[in-house]
């Protein structure tokens, strides 16, 4: 069984970056959601594993996205992934539930191994 | 002003090596109360919101923006799309490490990030009078990148 990710981020150097880190046959990327409105449209239809969130978009932003997505489902595993990486934020996203905090840039390695820590924790 | 020359030499150096795989030779440029750029043809630009205003410049040449953004994706051939958006990201990565080293230091300057832009053209001339200016140049094997970092000044 392949883990489902879904990329939320507004950058098409990114969604090729995440492609090429996941490209293993274990992973499949279910879906690319340019903003955080519709990324929480493709989580609901798509029902991912796993999530990789930008913070910075238009129409919504990374952290509202993962509230609505956590409101639906408790349970997501959101990875967010953000040029910023100070405490401040970091406590931000941990306290509307996300799990995981990737800063950019981030090695093929990192993300492949945040990935599956996040699935593999449930 | 702080100094943040030595913090903004760390940034783009590393961020180079990660994501372009370019070793950058990093010489800083005398610091100047006024920020006039002479465009080499690519810049962008990334505000800086929060205690202290500022911006980020990146500016290159287009040949330079080509080669770095082939390097970074890893292809042979991309276009400007795709140039564009590359460039973008990596102002936004190496201004998002700025800024986060940046507030780790100092926890109540809460700098975040505008959106970038990006202006392409000849004879472009910017000027940012009201900003003191940290400014360097990274000289890599794609070709040389320009880095003012400002803020506005203080009263």
């Amino acid at each position: 069984m392949k883990i489902k990710v879904l990329i939320v981020d507004d950058s098409p150097f990114i969604h090729k970056a995440i492609t090429r880190a996941l490209s293993d046959d274990i992973y499949e990327i279910c879906g690319i959601a340019k903003n955080g409105k519709e990324g929480v449209e493709l989580y609901s239809q798509l029902k991912p594993d796993v999530v990789t969130m930008d913070i910075t978009m238009p129409v919504m932003d990374g952290l509202d996205s993962s509230k609505q997505i956590l409101a639906l489902d408790p349970k997501a595993r959101i990875i967010m992934l953000s040029a910023m990486g100070d405490e401040t934020l970091m406590e931000q996203a941990k306290s509307i539930g996300v799990k995981l905090f990737l800063q950019k840039p981030f090695k093929s390695e990192e993300l492949v191994l945040t990935v599956r820590k996040i699935y593999l924790e449930g | 002003m702080d100094n943040y020359a030595d913090l903004v030499s760390e940034a783009i150096k590393s961020n180079l090596l990660e994501m372009a795989g370019v070793d950058a030779q990093i010489s800083f440029l005398e610091a100047q109360a006024e920020d006039t750029f002479i465009c080499h043809g690519f810049v962008i630009l990334v505000g800086i919101t929060g205690l202290r205003k500022g911006r980020i410049i990146f500016d290159t040449t287009r040949e330079t923006a080509h080669e770095l953004s082939k390097r970074i994706n890893q292809e042979d051939a991309v276009d400007l799309d795709l140039i564009i958006d590359t460039m973008c990201e990596l102002g936004n990565i190496v201004s998002g490490n700025i800024i986060t080293r940046i507030n780790n230091l100092h926890k109540d300057s809460k700098l975040m990030l505008a959106p970038p832009s990006v202006l392409m053209g000849d004879k472009l001339t910017l000027t940012s009078p009201k900003v003191g200016v940290e400014k360097l140049v990274a000289v890599t094997p794609a070709g040389p990148l320009v880095i003012s970092v400002g803020f506005e000044r203080g009263e």
